[in-house]
């Protein structure tokens, strides 16, 4: 378990000031509205007070001081506004931070790219996106208006029980400060729990989404009742880190609440001995049933918001246990810078050379992967627009590393690729992965992934082209046929098949496959050949990375990719353009 | 039947633990009310007393048992609140991580097409998510309400003896917060709250999506369109959020103008008693600081019950999981596996999805026979290898085992001693996302790294994987990722070959490979699969290791 640096404990602070910055203002109604709770709040305790003086000391007659009852309703219901008011301003400030850093984590996923993504947990990720980003909301909701509270709300009562009587205001003095001060030491505790508890959450859900879908495998390793155990302790471990998280966070409010406890039974007793004339120094003599029992009746509320922010320090503890780990994701660079943050800086190349002949310029290419060494060695190729381009060589070479280059998922550690003249990944282009991408959605959406606005026209077009056609007539409900994740109801063919008519919806002259043949059998096969034909005859420029030697026959280029050196393209019989 | 019932019967089996903490919760919340009222009611006393002295009255006033009352809630209000947190907090989380893997158990004993009703994200939602949302049950919505009932009932019998109507009236607000604080707020947020839920998964199922499917997205430049939905989709929750937080705070605050109102009402009634001589001046002090400490037992009431629909349909969610059910029957009183037996397709029917593909097929596979099934995708060879590996059962027909002239049906044995007998290399490479010898140490759990080496030079992965920095501690990526296509294939079929079982199955063992690695692979497969049963399934049979006979699946 990494143990946060100090600097990085201030930098996870600093990120929840600049978010909390954006919202100031809210904020500060929040905590206004709070401050204005305390005063009424202490206006009606007086007033009761004065009521029961009233009533017990001076024996008047209920009528007279009917408007006092009256008064009290009044603060009763500007109370209540003021809470509510406090309450939905802080909660709605918080709602807007959210919304904000769920947008920029979406942001910096894109910027991170496919290739880096590949080292990460999507279970993991979606978990850090949904619960720890909420785990924020409390911060700002509760948290911090309560900061302010917790230090202006008691200075009011104090002040008036000061006034009243020097001794109770010295009472609750003393007992105040010590409150903080033990708060502190549990919530440092608090802190590092919360982290911990957060790397584990995205632990298990991990563990959960990976026995999910190897569920099978599992079975038929006859590991089921293994993986149930690794559940369970997993799921204990859960508990116990919750557990130790939750009796800090219950310690620092038990320490509160033994203090205030303390010090009402001290004030109740100091002032009863008081009123008794039991206690011959001080300020004592002059104290009142009036105003004893209203420095009684503000005492709870003295430390009323300390508790607060006592139960609301778990909030704080949450949050930065989010922001940790939120952070760190916000400061991951691309290992190769991809291709949004690129595509700027080299537009003035784009420019330049956006009239070039070539579907792809490369120059001394070469790539090197963290944990894998030397990918690529240096290369240097050029193929005409419309052509086809086979890249084969043995798995492992690098095929879909260089794919991953052209699509400007990564870039290269040196020399220089153009695709259409400009920078990899300006332009939309077509990407089949390895794995057929087929979401739990039906036909149409999933075709519509990459082209929402394809008619359906195109989408049974597409279908027909990629041979599905048969298949789709099949369905129950044509399009809208619902498809299971990963296309668990097609085969591995059909399933290859409809990605590849996805592919054909967008309107991209660029078409990157990598492996697009490899399960299928032979008819399907001769159907794809074909279909890559009616690609190439609409002018499409076709990159693909296989081992089918039939491919052979199509392609107008070939790139032969050795473990460790690249051979320049064996062009067999370029066709010039 | 209700939604929450499984799981409040799931709580009441240890009705002990739920008492105690019943218990300490009352004691937390009397003494809290104690501790108040009594300070009220002893300096009114104090100050009466004082009062009738300056008279030249001769009143005796017991100071010191008061005051320790006074200590004592003070002390009794601090360790029964902390005792109480931890004691309950422990409880639910007991449960939960119990319920988990409950969960989990039931999941790993469906069949692979029933699991698949739900997408994987939604598996991981009810399993975290879905589960976290029931400790509210307990916590929130059934210790706190019923113990506030209790609590107002003793303090309301106490206050019944002095002043029955004031007792009355207190006993009518009290009700009737109670009522607003947890059946109303349930009523106002229930809808918003349960659609919650529902947003929250949708929003899971679709950043999942949108990460795995970064890279068909980025380049085809539609990722931003995909964002946009999902920030669509957070958006809506948000507002959903906020009517949430409205509805709370908007209780929150009826809540406390309404017990502040009883309190005020009762102060007006008890000051009235007082002077018709029916209550003593502390006691009219005692009845009003009393009920005012009911502030803090209500407390968090409005804001849990606003988020019941939460848990209503978190409950809901998982009682349609736990409702789920294998297709496959695991015999309560299994046969005994025979040693040498010939399995045996009689009269199978195979439907994919709406189309029979399959009508009476007949097939046999005898010990030590290598048989490949080859045909076009789409055909149903897999269902025809998911049949002999049980992962499913056949819709029509029968899967018999035939040894000793005996023949038996597949459904007889115990489905994990048969699923032991079977290598089963699926179309799909199923890889962890782990290290590359902890997915291989899935078939043997105690395999030493020799063991790992040796089956990866079988598929010709060995030399690729030594020259990996980490080498067998390669981390593979999510399903593989990390590895290429070629590599994962291989991966897991070292990985079948290390289970090392009698009865094995192939299904597309060379797809992802080039012609060299085939070649390379094919002969040391030969050899592996010398003494074993082998169903080998390909479009040709030059993508197949050495067969002894073949079967077109155009031809049955």
């Amino acid at each position: 378990m990494a143990i946060t640096e100090p600097n990085k404990a201030r930098r996870n602070r600093e990120w929840l000031r600049h978010l909390a910055s954006g919202e100031r203002n809210s904020l500060l109604v929040t905590q206004l509205a709070g401050i204005a709770q305390t005063l009424v709040i202490m206006a009606q305790l007086a007033l009761m007070a004065w009521l029961i003086n009233e009533v017990i000391v001076n024996q008047r007659p209920l009528a007279e001081i009917l408007s006092g009852f009256v008064g009290l309703v009044l603060l009763l219901l500007l109370r209540s506004g003021l809470q509510i008011l406090q309450d939905l301003t802080g909660q709605a400030a918080a709602n807007r931070i959210r919304l904000t850093v769920r947008q920029t984590l979406l942001q910096q996923l894109a910027l991170l790219g496919p290739v880096h993504l590949t080292n990460e947990s999507a279970a993991g990720l979606t978990s850090q996106w949904l619960e720890q980003v909420d785990a924020l909301q409390n911060y700002f909701a509760r948290y911090l208006p309560q900061m302010t509270l917790a230090v202006i709300s008691p200075l009011f009562i104090l002040i008036l029980t000061f006034y009243l009587d020097w001794v109770a205001g010295v009472f609750l003095l003393i007992s105040a400060p010590l409150i903080p001060l033990f708060m502190a030491l549990v919530g440092m505790g608090a802190e590092r729990l919360n982290q911990q508890h957060f790397v584990l959450l995205k632990r298990v859900s991990g563990q959960f989404l990976d026995s999910v879908r190897g569920l099978t495998s599992l079975q038929l390793f006859g590991l089921s009742k293994q993986a149930t155990q690794d559940v369970a302790s997993a799921a204990d471990e859960y508990r116990r880190i919750n557990m130790r998280t939750l009796k800090l966070a219950f310690l620092s409010s038990a320490v509160l609440e033994f203090f205030s406890s303390i010090a009402i039974a001290a004030v109740a007793m100091y002032i009863g001995f008081g009123l008794l004339g039991y206690i011959n120094w001080g300020p004592a003599a002059d104290l009142t049933l009036f105003s004893g029992l209203l420095i009684l009746l503000m005492a709870p509320e003295y430390f009323q918001p300390l508790r607060v922010l006592a139960q609301f320090y778990h909030d704080r503890a949450s949050a930065l246990g989010a922001a940790d780990s939120l952070v760190d994701l916000l400061e991951v660079q691309p290992v190769t810078a991809s291709s949004s943050s690129s595509k700027n800086t080299d537009s003035k190349t784009a420019e330049q050379n956006s009239t070039s002949k070539y579907a792809l310029e490369a120059q001394d290419l070469t790539l090197n992967y963290a944990g894998r060494g030397q990918v690529l060695a240096a290369t240097s190729f050029k193929l005409a627009k419309g052509e086809l381009l086979l890249i084969t060589g043995r798995t492992g070479s690098g095929k879909s590393s260089l794919l991953h280059l052209m699509a400007g998922f990564m870039q290269p550690t040196s020399g220089q690729l153009l695709v259409n003249g400009k920078t990899p990944g300006s332009e939309p282009l077509i990407w089949m992965h390895q794995q057929a991408f087929i979401i739990n959605a039906s036909w149409a959406d999933n075709l519509r992934l990459a082209a929402p606005n394809a008619s359906e026209e195109a989408l049974l077009k597409a279908i027909e082209a990629v041979g599905l056609a048969p298949l789709l007539a099949q369905q129950k409900d044509g399009l809208n046929t619902l498809l299971l994740e990963r296309g668990k109801n097609l085969s591995g063919g059909q399933a290859q098949r409809l990605a590849l008519a996805r592919a054909l919806l967008t309107p991209s002259k660029l078409v990157l496959l990598d492996e697009p043949t490899a399960s299928l059998d032979a008819r399907s096969r001769q159907q794809i050949y074909a279909t890559l034909e009616a690609l190439k005859a609409q002018g499409c420029t076709l990159i693909i990375a296989s081992h089918e030697p039939e491919l052979e026959a199509f392609a107008d280029q070939r790139l032969a990719l050795t473990d460790q050196h690249l051979k320049l393209p064996t062009g067999i019989a370029h066709a010039p353009a | 039947m209700h939604p929450l019932k499984p799981w409040l019967n799931l709580m009441l089996q240890d009705k002990k633990r739920l008492f105690i903490g019943a218990f300490l919760l009352l004691i937390t919340y009397l003494s809290a009310v104690g501790l108040l009222a009594l300070s009220g009611w002893f300096i009114t006393a104090t100050g009466v007393t004082a009062l009738a002295w300056a008279a030249g009255l001769t009143i005796a006033l017991d100071i010191y048992g008061p005051g320790g009352g006074i200590r004592f809630f003070a002390l009794s209000r601090t360790v029964a609140r902390y005792g109480e947190r931890v004691y309950n907090h422990d409880t639910v989380l007991r449960l939960l991580a119990k319920l988990r893997t409950r969960l989990f158990k039931n999941l790993t004993l469906l069949d692979d097409q029933t699991a698949a009703k739900f997408r994987a994200s939604q598996w991981v939602n009810r399993l975290i998510t879905d589960v976290d949302t029931l400790d509210n049950l307990y916590l929130r919505l059934l210790a706190p309400p019923l113990v506030a009932l209790l609590t107002v009932i003793i303090l309301v019998s106490f206050l019944a003896f002095f002043h029955l109507q004031l007792a009355g009236l207190a006993a009518l607000m009290l009700l009737l917060t109670l009522g607003i604080s947890t059946w109303g707020m349930a009523q106002a947020g229930k809808a918003v709250s349960y659609r919650l839920v529902a947003q929250q998964e949708a929003q899971r199922s679709l950043l999942v999506e949108q990460i795995e499917g970064l890279g068909e997205l980025q380049a085809s430049h539609s990722l931003a369109k995909h964002q946009e939905q999902l920030i669509t989709a957070q958006q809506t929750e948000m507002s959903d959020q906020q009517r949430l937080q409205q509805v709370a705070a908007w209780g929150a605050g009826l809540q406390t103008l309404l017990l502040q109102l009883m309190v005020a009402a009762c102060l007006l009634l008890a000051a009235e008693a007082y002077q018709k001589g029916w209550l003593t001046g502390p006691m009219m002090v005692l009845v009003p600081l009393a009920l005012m400490a009911l502030q803090e037992v209500f407390l968090n009431l409005p804001a849990a019950f606003a988020s019941y629909g939460a848990t209503l349909a978190a409950a809901q969610r998982l009682n349609k999981t736990e409702s789920l059910e294998t297709h496959l029957i695991n015999p309560s009183k299994p046969q005994a596996l025979p040693i040498n037996f010939t399995l045996r397709w009689q009269n199978i029917n195979v439907k994919l999805g709406n189309q029979q593909v399959f009508n009476n097929i007949n097939l046999s596979l005898k010990p030590g026979e290598k048989l490949a099934l080859l045909g076009e995708s789409g055909l149903g060879k897999s269902t025809l290898a998911r049949l002999a590996a049980r992962l499913s059962d056949p819709q029509a027909g029968e899967m018999l085992v035939e040894a000793d002239g005996k023949q038996l049906n597949l459904k007889d044995f115990s489905l994990t001693d048969w699923q032991a007998q079977i290598g089963y290399l699926t179309q799909q490479s199923d890889l962890f996302a782990t290290s590359i010898a902890e997915n291989l140490r899935l078939a043997k759990v105690d395999a030493t790294d020799a063991e790992l080496w040796a089956v990866l030079e079988i598929v010709d992965l060995q030399d690729e994987v030594a020259a990996f920095p980490k080498q067998l501690n390669t981390w593979v990526g999510e399903t593989g990722r990390q590895l290429s296509g070629g590599q994962a294939r291989r991966l897991a079929l070292a990985r079948v070959i290390l289970k090392d079982a009698p009865l094995v199955i192939l299904d597309e063992p060379f797809s992802s490979l080039d012609l060299a690695t085939q070649a390379i692979i094919r002969p040391q497969l030969d050899i592996w699969l010398k003494d074993r049963t082998a169903l080998l399934l390909a479009h040709d049979l030059s993508a197949l290791p050495h067969s002894d006979q073949h079967i077109h699946l155009q031809d049955l």
